[in-house]
């Protein structure tokens, strides 16, 4: 919210209220479109979640659901992000900047999993009590 | 978008909304905040004995969160919606929506948390217990916030005013308003907005809580 | 065709005044301001964890020395090494973060003007805290790291590491702040025609900077989180206990930051430098491209190297070589700077001014810490460098003679731009030889007693290990240093009450912050100019000259820097707001250091309710 230039000059003529009026029902009418397109990611959201829950429970072997949990996760992430933060139609430099964010939190939690779960990232026993053996 | 039409701020070398510019920077900086309360979950995970452990979770009741989540991103979009055509039922509906389903998210947290603790499961008695609350409590934290930063939208009248499709005033009537910005296109449209992005930021991190914590264990 | 603002008559336009006044200083959010406040605040600090050094080094200077006691002594190296970089290094290079960046991409404000000046409130509370109640109530005591188990209540159970946990995570919101602040300034305020490509490096290498900021500080901020909960809610993350526990999972953590964080230490300053030599060696600089591209990667593979601070605490062979490997790789980027910087004082006629002594002396002094640091990325030898004074010497000769170096050439050649007034130059020369002269003094023994076996963070150590000479050298090199910067502080106030005033452009200068009037004026620029080049001012003086390298510019010429005048300049307002945040969360950490519930409420209800008057205030 930064106006660095005097607001006075800038009163809007009647041109050009005029014009803004016209632009703002285009974009109105834009956003028509974009209703239906909430409603029907809202409801491809909810059939994700709800196989989520349901593929937990089948009997397949546990790679293949792991996998399937991570594409299905990945796919609301960009539903919401795309959609509802609008991302998809926003400028670039905004998923730039998040997919910046996205990338190191990834590289963390990877390099993190790897130190820990292959390397055992301490170095004495005391570092997991109570592990359970059959897990 | 925003400044195609004439809003009176200076050009800007990308052509963005300054604050939108700003809240992305903050969510690419926030989600390694949760990464890596996400990355000391996952370290944390196999030592459960003695206190809270995966077995403990019930994926019913929070699956049932996540929807509660997932649809109040719903109403928050189309909050923003009613706001970008004038029409104030529909924006106030909505944020009010959005805001009690948060609550309602909340109120399913809580719920959780008191189970676990009346049974003796909590920070202290596994590792496990530890990170998981402490990852789930921040969130939580977050929709907390969240939820006070929609309702504040509607006490302090952000967007009220908008009677018509955002051209070029919020003001009730023709007057100039005392503030610049909210003459302008921009205004209260992008401070919602900024909170739609919040809130839809926390169901994102929701999203990723929901499959690693509660569905990856089984 | 106008070449500098001073130069543009523009008909009936009014000139927005500073608020005046005390006032006007407490409720500024005017980003030269911001600057001066971080400058001066800074260097006060820097003063006091320099006294901490003095005190260290003499009772370090002979052996069996008994100045200090071991627990004195732990506070001190403690509140030494943070408040050097946290309430030193970090909030100088912020200073001029705040001063340049909006002057050098022709802009009149950041973005967010009082969350600027939130940052700075909220860096001084976050000092006031470590130090008030580090000397007050209790000082920290568990190295500027505050590694876990010693950290925790059972190994440390006074305040001390509280303290430094709540004063750390204020000043990690103020940077976070900060570094989004800066974000949005630099790529959506910049002046027409200015491209990334035509950007100062000293903006540049800011803009990464803060990119590293905002991607290093949430991990630690999650590693303190998780040292409170161990603490307070008796968690136990970071210790060993019947469910489990890890005290390396903290080194992980902190480190992660800690990497990146030796780069938001010393990439500033490598800007600052880039500005400074093409000016004094009246070349441009050589491979502009090539230093951006190189202070990218830096900036990228300092996530990947962090490892390193952790060699000996035995992850095994297979982690040690891959994060040697990454460390080695990041001398290739940094080598092209410094192959850069030394190409562009190659052949040129240099001017040997103070900054340039300054300058020129980072790039020899760095190069030294850059190589010891080189040594010990290979683990064997950092087995036998860890924990010894090798170590110490190695970063401080990036830390001083890196950063503190650039640091001070940037005070130099910036002064008459902030304040009006010529440092005085002849002066400055002997300040800059002792400075040199008493930090080699203090800091080159220590690679040898380090190498030695001289452990460090040990309060006294005992004689016939063949360390006599080097301790005394270094304790003497201390107060000769001291004695440079306490020289330094009379010629600052000599440059203030002096009646001479500096042009707008006492330097020859290439970018846009020289073509307006010295001081700068409150509005920065009269006019918003339009940049052609990556040394707009440079080419506006000398048309001739001008950078032909870009495509289209051999046979046009350019247009003119100032040409399209405004009709009204609107200055963003005073506020109380950022104050009053900033009030409320020092409440709210000081309430949470003591536990003290009703100021952590009343602190918490303070910053809701300035969050309300902020966003209803118009700016």
């Amino acid at each position: 919210m930064s106006s660095q230039m005097g607001f006075e000059s800038q009163l809007p003529t009647e041109a050009e209220r005029a014009s803004a009026l016209h632009k703002a029902e285009e974009l109105v009418a834009e956003d028509k479109q974009h209703h239906t397109r909430y409603g029907i990611v809202a409801v491809w959201l909810f059939i994700i979640t709800a196989v989520e829950v349901a593929i937990v429970f089948l009997p397949v072997a546990t790679w293949v659901i792991v996998v399937g949990l991570f594409v299905l996760m990945a796919m609301k992430a960009i539903g919401v992000a795309g959609y509802y933060m609008h991302l998809k139609d926003d400028a670039r430099s905004f998923s730039y900047l998040f997919g910046a964010g996205l990338f190191v939190a990834l590289v963390l939690i990877f390099a993190f999993a790897v130190l820990y779960l292959v390397f055992s990232g301490g170095d004495t026993e005391l570092f997991v009590k109570g592990v359970d053996s059959g897990h | 978008m925003s400044n195609e039409v004439h809003t009176g701020h200076p050009p800007t070398s990308l052509g963005l909304d300054m604050r939108k510019l700003g809240m992305w920077t903050f969510i690419g900086s926030e989600s390694i905040f949760f990464a890596t309360l996400i990355a000391n979950y996952f370290i944390w995970r196999p030592s459960h004995e003695g206190g809270l452990g995966p077995q403990h979770l019930d994926i019913n009741l929070t699956g049932a969160g996540a929807f509660v989540l997932l649809m109040s991103s719903l109403t928050m979009v189309l909050a923003l919606a009613g706001l970008r055509e004038g029409n104030q039922r529909k924006y106030t509906r909505n944020i009010l929506l959005t805001a009690g389903l948060g609550t309602v998210f909340l109120c399913i947290q809580v719920y959780e948390f008191t189970h676990f603790w009346s049974k003796g499961y909590w920070l202290t008695e596994s590792m496990f217990g530890g990170s998981f609350f402490i990852l789930t409590g921040f969130h939580g934290a977050h929709v907390f916030w969240g939820v006070v930063w929609l309702v504040s939208l509607l006490v302090f009248r952000v967007g009220r005013g908008a009677r018509r499709p955002l051209g070029f005033r919020v003001g009730v009537d023709d007057k100039l308003p005392a503030d610049p910005a909210e003459a302008t296109d921009g205004g209260s449209y992008v401070s919602v907005e900024l909170c739609g992005l919040y809130w839809h930021f926390v169901d994102l991190v929701w999203v990723f809580i929901f499959t690693l914590i509660y569905l990856l264990p089984y | 065709m106008a070449t500098t603002t001073g130069e543009l008559h523009i008909e009936g336009l009014h000139l927005p005044k500073e608020p005046p006044g005390f006032k006007g200083w407490l409720l500024t959010v005017d980003h030269k301001r911001i600057a001066k406040l971080y400058l001066f605040t800074s260097m006060l600090f820097f003063a006091l964890g320099g006294i901490a050094a003095l005190i260290m080094r003499t009772q370090l200077a002979v052996p069996d020395a008994e100045v200090v006691d071991g627990q004195a002594y732990n506070e001190l190296f403690t509140m030494h090494g943070t408040i050097m970089i946290f309430l030193g290094v970090m909030p100088l290079n912020a200073a001029f973060f705040n001063y340049l960046i909006p002057l050098q991409i022709g802009a009149r404000d950041v973005a967010y003007p009082r969350l600027n000046a939130l940052s700075y409130w909220l860096f001084l509370s976050g000092g006031l805290m470590l130090i008030g109640l580090g000397l007050f109530v209790a000082a920290p005591d568990a190295g500027w790291f505050n590694y876990p188990p010693l950290s925790e209540a059972k190994y440390s159970p006074h305040l001390g590491v509280v303290v430094w946990l709540i004063s750390l995570g204020t000043l990690g919101v103020a940077s976070l702040a900060a570094a989004v602040n800066f974000v949005v300034t630099i790529l959506n305020m910049r002046a027409p025609g200015m491209s990334f490509a035509r950007l100062p490096l000293f903006t540049w290498m800011s803009l990464i900077t803060q990119f590293l900021l905002l991607f290093s500080m949430p991990p630690l901020t999650v590693a303190f989180i998780l040292l409170l909960f161990d603490r307070v809610a008796g968690t136990s993350f970071f210790q060993p206990s019947e469910i489990g526990g890890d005290p390396v999972l903290w080194q992980h953590m902190f480190w992660f930051f800690g990497h990146p964080e030796v780069y938001i230490l010393i990439l500033p300053p490598m800007g600052m430098i880039s500005d400074i030599i093409p000016t004094f060696a009246r070349k441009p600089i050589f491979g502009y491209t090539a230093i951006v591209f190189s202070g990218i990667t830096i900036g990228f593979l300092g996530f990947t190297v962090w490892v390193h601070h952790m060699f000996a605490v035995g992850l095994g062979p297979i982690t040690n070589t891959v994060f040697a490997a990454s460390t080695m790789l990041i001398a290739i980027p940094t080598g092209v700077k410094v192959l850069n910087w030394s190409a562009t004082l190659w052949n040129a006629s240099i001017r040997m001014t103070t900054p340039m002594l300054y300058a020129v002396s980072f790039v020899a002094l760095f190069t030294v810490g850059g190589l010891s640091g080189m040594m010990h990325a290979s683990v064997p030898v950092d087995h036998q460098h860890t924990d010894t004074y090798f170590i110490v010497a190695h970063f401080h000769y990036v830390l001083f003679g890196g950063s503190m170096m650039g640091i001070l050439a940037a005070i130099y050649f910036w002064w008459p731009k902030m304040f009006g007034k010529v440092l005085d130059d002849s002066l400055g020369k002997v300040q800059w030889a002792l400075t040199f002269l008493g930090f080699n003094l203090t800091f080159g023994p220590m690679h040898v007693i380090g190498n030695d076996g001289m452990p460090r963070r040990v309060y006294t150590w005992a004689g016939g290990n063949g360390w006599e000479w080097g301790n005394l050298l270094a304790t003497a090199g201390s107060y000769l240093t001291a004695l440079a910067l306490a020289l330094f502080v009379v010629i600052m106030i000599k440059s203030m009450m002096s009646k001479e005033e500096a042009p707008g452009d006492p330097w020859d200068g290439a970018t846009l912050e020289w073509s307006i009037p010295s001081p700068t004026p409150f509005y920065n620029f009269a006019a918003i100019p339009t940049v052609s080049s990556e040394r707009p001012f440079w080419d506006a003086k000398y048309p001739s000259h001008r950078a032909t390298h870009e495509p289209g510019n051999e046979e046009t010429a350019p247009p003119a820097l100032y040409d399209k005048a405004d009709e009204h300049i609107h200055m963003p307002p005073v506020s109380y707001w950022p104050l009053v945040f900033g009030v409320g969360f020092t409440l709210f950490g000081v309430g949470f250091v003591f536990m003290f519930v009703p100021a952590i409420i009343l602190g918490t209800l303070m910053m809701l309710g300035s969050l309300y008057g902020w966003s209803l205030e118009p700016s």
